[in-house]
């Protein structure tokens, strides 16, 4: 993925998108569950400040460090409870949680250069410390959207509950619930258990969704970030595809704000991450 | 398990394209088949996508939300924008997806309710007990015509909040048939003063389309149009571009996005832009940089000469001779008041360097025409707004870019054209119950005598007192003046949270048989009598809207594409049927509303079973589908021919013009523009009387300043009601000016209206602001600001606007943040994280409560904060404690109500200091 920061205004839609569309808890039990969130960092000294949104997502490493530490055995297939889908495959490269194996270790989440276990308890970049503005896997400590099952109103017998919204969306926590299946991809749903990590899976039900289009990757068959960024700036790679010259890769550590490298550089070449930041260096145009 | 969808078997079998293939004998083999099919991978049920309008802010953009239906249940799952508009490309801002977690809020209301407690207050327990829809419309009818009887009609007021564009059913001709002048809108405390700035130049008392798509230089004024305004998704959509080839200067106190992408950030002390408009101006005049196409030029011996430097001095009077041609009173302007307004004298004033200031006028003139001079909320909604407004909008007419391709188009083509109106009211007795005298007077006017207009607030639109004073209303109703309020139905509005000094609501909202429909239970509701659920907008109800935006006009429908998940009955229409069908039965026997109600007749066959055309309506149902069809389509062969064209797909009609999928759009006629871009207003400006089209001012033309014969008669639209209004009070002009709160302006006036000195009143100057509080006490001035993620006042309670909160520049997720500089803090002992209680001087014990924080997007002595959280009732995320305490605080309860009287708009900018205490 590509995302063009002279584009981007950081107006948030590509985080509510993939909410919306991954039925992704809202934030509890210290994690963020935004799988599409942003680094938003101020600096300089005023008049001369400057504000920057960076929208973030999981990088989809080529050597991703949750999957290297992920200690569930490999099944017959070599996926791990989390496991990078092999070239040739259709999604290959798309790094995904497979539910069903996760032993909720969050070994992963600790491995994970720009994932954080708590949202809340210091942290530190650089000798600043702070708390991560994001992280790329969170972990279901409890079932998510029981939050539905409420029936407390604020005024009772006047205003509806929880429950009565879920009953009338047919059952569904959350009620706008996105319902999709992802194939022969195990362990794979729209709503991830108590117990398991979940991540950006990029979509790929929607990638690889046949009736959303004739090419994988293209119109309707991209990520509902790509689909709902009103400013264009969100570009999925073809496959093969090289990034913009210069677009820099997000440091590894970056959690409290960005910091952007050649992709070749030392600190990420290691991990290899796959989310391109072009014009890095453009989002502001102050003279 | 392996499963399939129908639609992939078809295409499997090649055989996608309807009904008939469904009995093709092939059918039999699905299971044979789906075996070698591949897995199901993706949404299912599959998203059907249905076109409706977001409402969340005021771009109403055209939408499509994503529907999944399961066992009969249709769920909204997703919100995109309407992939055939050409005013978003496609697109919608986050607040559209924000949506869904209002529609689907726990906290809505579910069924009418009565209140029990006849004791109302903040905190005091209603005590709502559910009632049937029939009990409700007996108790409202019963109070409507008990007030009638008694003559007291005009006791009765209705409150609209945000609306649909079927209002006028409820809003105007309910309240004409029922006998009330009081219709009150939400809109003065919106931005009215905005569309005074542009009235003043243009002649339009209206917000106009920036055509920023061609611009080359974006000036904006207290506006970000990517998070607010009116333009929220097709600025995002092109902010990039412009930035990458064009230029983009803020001017802002605050770092907001823009400002924070933009080539130059100007972050002005608040409540000075009147003064950098007027330096700017005064620098393209002495630059020479004007539009001497459009404005005219110098002219020296009888031949014109190209605008230059040296042509107008600073400091000295233009004697020579002006050739003027599209704009009026150029030189009156100078004269009076250009002349000194020097960028050394404006750097004092609002801390803009004065070198900047000249690089900006320089750069922003070099670019004409294409430059627009973008005048949002920030400058013109201030107590002292008006003239500040006025200045930044005539910068239009130095360039050139009022009616240019690249400018500020203030007209559009009509989009719902040559069809019918309004079904008419019925006229004659007994309708307009209202007497003679106070009982005719809007309740807005407050007085109880002397002329309807009252000297401190001429309110004026394009008509003295055209404006209705929203916050004033809740001085009327608690004051009793111009007489006792005994009723109020309000409409999807909250003004017990939205109006600035909200508190006087809660207290007025007590004093009144109050009734309050909408979707959620908000703070105006907990002073309600009557509390009736209204479907979602967006979602669950039929209706439409129109806006216009990148050189088009588009007409939406907001459609029912989900089932109202409660008794919900629409406030505009169907509320206003209940009431008629009530009224007309015994013991009322009142009929006049009934008569109106049935001429909604069915405009054209759409389907329906068991309707003929041109039955009258048997439902509250059918008077409302009625109505929004007649509304938007017409009636007969040609309304059923529109009523297909919108509901199908959508096709092209003409050179980027079209309709289908929800929406109708249309752009400027060919020719309107010329090859140089210039519309026809502009070019007809140029002669001496400009013929049809012009700019609707006085004299055709753009307007700096036209006083004409210095009588009420002739002269801008702003010149005669200022006039009249002073005739009408017996007194004179400077009297008039120092009433409604423009001091410097009437020290400078004499007492003679006809002294061309008074000329002043008509034309953009100086005035400074009007800022509440000692600096010793309350030393930060506040800047009141618009989240990018609210729905107006309305998502609060939904979970993603917390989680996305930072998304406001310098905001905390979580969190309510009141922003200072840390060097301020430094001075103040105040830390970063801490709770505080912010105070001002209209709420200097109370106050509210909120986190500081430090930031360097704030200059000294000012505090930014977001308007949005400080619901104390407003369901269980937007609120601490439902109906108790407040999560974050309000800034409307810091707020003074303190208008810009010349518009009646309703300030909040540049006008209060807070003081900010450790908790």
């Amino acid at each position: 993925m590509e995302i063009d920061l002279l584009k981007c205004t950081g107006c948030g839609a590509c985080g509510l998108a993939c909410k919306a569309g991954n039925n992704t808890p809202w934030r509890s039990s210290d994690q963020s569950f935004n799988w599409a969130d942003f680094l938003f960092n101020t600096t300089g000294r005023f008049p001369n400040t400057r504000w920057q949104a960076t929208p973030v997502n999981c990088n989809h490493c080529a050597n991703p460090a949750c999957v290297a530490v992920c200690p569930v055995p490999p099944d017959a297939q070599g996926r791990k409870a989390v496991y990078k889908i092999p070239a040739g495959q259709p999604g290959a490269g798309i790094v995904v949680t497979n539910s069903d194996r996760c032993i909720g270790c969050r070994s992963c989440q600790q491995a994970c250069p720009y994932s954080a276990l708590s949202m809340t308890a210091p942290i530190s970049q650089n000798g600043t410390t702070g708390r991560a503005q994001f992280s790329v896997i969170s972990f279901n400590a409890e079932t998510p959207h029981q939050f539905w099952n409420g029936t407390e109103a604020v005024i009772a017998g006047g205003t509806a509950t929880p429950r009565e919204v879920r009953t009338a969306a047919g059952g569904n926590a959350p009620p706008n619930r996105t319902r999709y299946v992802g194939g022969d991809l195990p362990g794979f749903s729209n709503v991830r258990r108590q117990g398991a990590v979940e991540k950006c899976h990029l979509c790929i039900h929607r990638i690889l969704d046949s009736n959303l289009g004739p090419t994988a990757g293209e119109g309707a068959r991209r990520p509902y970030c790509v689909l709902a960024c009103p400013a264009g700036a969100r570009r999925l790679l073809k496959p093969g595809e090289s990034p913009s010259p210069g677009a820099r890769v997000l440091k590894p550590g970056s959690r409290l704000y960005p910091e952007f490298v050649e992709p070749n550089d030392p600190t990420a070449a290691w991990l290899s991450p796959q989310v391109y930041y072009k014009n890095w260096d453009k989002f502001s145009f102050r003279v | 398990m392996i499963r399939i969808r129908r639609r992939d078997f078809l295409k499997t079998c090649g055989m996608i394209g309807g009904a008939a293939a469904l009995s093709h004998p092939f059918l039999n083999s699905l299971q044979i088949l789906s075996s070698e099919a591949s897995t199901l991978i993706g949404e299912t049920p599959t998203i059907t996508w249905k076109p409706s309008v977001c409402e969340g802010c005021t771009t109403w953009c055209a939408v499509e939300i994503g529907v999944q239906e399961e066992a009969g249940i249709k769920r909204a799952v997703w919100v995109r924008g309407n992939q055939a508009s050409h005013t978003h490309n496609g697109f919608t801002c986050p607040r559209g997806l924000l949506a869904l977690q209002e529609v689907y809020d726990p906290d809505r209301i579910k069924v009418p309710m009565k209140r029990t407690n006849p004791n109302k207050g903040r905190g005091v327990d209603p005590g709502f007990v559910p009632i049937t829809w029939d009990e409700a419309i007996d108790i409202i009818a019963n109070k409507l015509m008990e007030l009638w009887q008694a003559g007291k009609s005009h006791t009765v007021v209705i409150l609209r909040g945000r609306y649909t564009e079927m209002n006028p059913i409820l809003f105007s001709d309910f309240a004409a048939i029922y006998g009330t002048p009081n219709s009150i809108s939400h809109s003065s405390i919106c931005a009215e003063a905005e569309k005074a700035g542009y009235r003043d130049t243009m002649g339009i008392f209206g917000y106009p389309d920036y055509d920023i798509d061609n611009a080359d230089y974006l000036l904006l004024w207290g506006v970000d149009p990517v998070s607010s305004n009116r333009l929220v998704s097709g600025s995002i959509a092109t902010l990039g571009d412009i930035l990458a080839t064009k230029k983009v200067t803020v001017i802002d106190p605050r770092l907001h996005t823009t400002a924070a992408k933009a080539h130059r950030w100007l972050p002005i002390r608040p409540g000075t832009d009147g003064a950098l408009a007027l330096a700017i101006a005064h620098w393209i005049l002495v630059r020479g940089l004007w539009n001497g196409e459009f404005v005219g030029k110098v002219s020296v011996g009888g031949v014109e000469q190209e605008p230059a430097p040296g042509q107008f001095v600073a400091g000295k009077e233009f004697t020579g001779t002006f050739v003027e041609r599209g704009t009026k009173g150029l030189v009156a302007w100078w004269n009076l008041e250009l002349k000194d307004r020097t960028p050394e004298w404006a750097e004092a004033i609002t801390g803009i360097p004065a070198e900047t200031i000249k690089a900006v006028a320089e750069e922003f003139a070099n670019a004409k025409p294409k430059a627009i001079s973008w005048l949002g909320p920030g400058p013109s909604m201030q107590p002292r707004g008006h003239y500040a407004g006025f200045a930044i909008a005539a910068l239009n007419g130095l360039v050139g870019s009022a009616d240019h391709i690249g400018g500020v188009l203030p007209w559009w083509p009509e989009v719902v054209p040559g069809l019918t109106a309004w079904r008419s009211r019925p006229t004659g007795a007994p309708y307009g119950n209202p007497g003679p005298g106070t009982a005719a007077r809007r309740v807005d006017r407050y007085v109880k005598s002397g002329p309807a207009v009252p000297l401190d607030m001429p309110a004026m639109s394009k008509s003295l007192g055209g404006v209705a004073v929203t916050n004033r209303v809740a001085d009327a109703i608690n004051d009793e003046s111009p007489y006792k309020v005994e009723m109020v139905i309000g409409y999807w509005q909250n003004f017990a949270f939205s109006c600035y000094e909200a508190q006087r609501w809660e207290q007025a909202l007590s004093k009144v048989f109050f009734v309050q429909l909408g979707t959620h239970a908000c703070e105006s509701t907990t002073f309600a009598d009557i509390v009736l659920p209204t479907p979602h907008h967006m979602f669950e109800s039929l209706a439409y809207m129109v806006q216009k935006a990148r050189r088009y006009n588009v007409l939406t429908l907001n459609q029912k594409v989900i089932d109202p998940l409660y008794d919900v009955r629409e406030a505009e229409t169907e509320f206003v049927w209940l009431l008629a069908e009530r009224l007309r039965r015994a013991p009322y026997n009142w009929t006049p509303l009934w008569t109106y109600v049935q001429s909604y007749t069915k405009p054209f066959d759409d389907g329906t079973p068991g309707e003929t055309v041109g039955m009258e309506p048997r439902t509250a149902e059918q008077f409302h589908r009625f109505a929004v069809q007649f509304r938007t389509c017409g009636s007969g062969a040609t309304g059923k021919a529109n009523w297909e064209a919108l509901l199908g797909p959508y096709a092209a009609t003409g050179a980027n013009t079209g309709v289908g999928n929800g929406i109708r759009q249309i752009t400027y006629a060919a020719g309107y523009f010329d090859e140089q871009g210039r519309g026809a207003r502009w070019r007809n400006a140029l002669a001496a009387t400009p013929p049809s089209p012009n700019f609707p001012t006085r004299s055709g033309k753009f307007e700096f300043v036209d006083v004409g014969a210095r009588t009420a008669a002739t002269g801008s639209d702003l010149n005669r009601m200022l006039r009249t209004h002073a005739a009408n009070h017996g007194v004179n002009l400077k009297s008039v000016l120092a009433a409604t709160n423009y001091p410097a302006t009437a020290s400078r006036m004499t007492e003679v209206d006809t002294d061309p000195i008074n000329d002043l009143a008509f034309m953009p100057h100086w005035e400074p602001p009007d800022v509440a509080g000692d600096p010793a006490v309350y030393p930060f001035i506040l800047i009141d600001y618009k989240s990018r993620l609210n729905r107006e006042g309305r998502s609060q309670n939904c979970p993603w606007y917390f989680q996305f909160k930072a998304a406001d520049p310098g905001d905390e997720r979580w969190d309510d943040v009141i922003k200072i500089n840390p060097a301020d803090a430094a001075r103040f002992g105040l830390r970063d994280g801490q709770k505080v209680k912010v105070t001002s001087p209209s709420n200097p014990n109370h106050g509210i409560v909120c986190t500081l924080k430090l930031w360097e997007g704030v200059g000294p002595e000012t505090a930014a904060k977001a308007f949005g959280q400080g619901h104390w009732a407003y369901g269980r995320f937007a609120s601490e404690r439902f109906g108790l305490s407040a999560r974050g605080g309000s800034n409307n309860h810091i707020i003074p109500n303190n208008p810009e009287r010349l518009s009646g708009s309703g300030a909040r900018h540049a006008i209060t200091r807070v003081r900010i205490e450790p908790l």
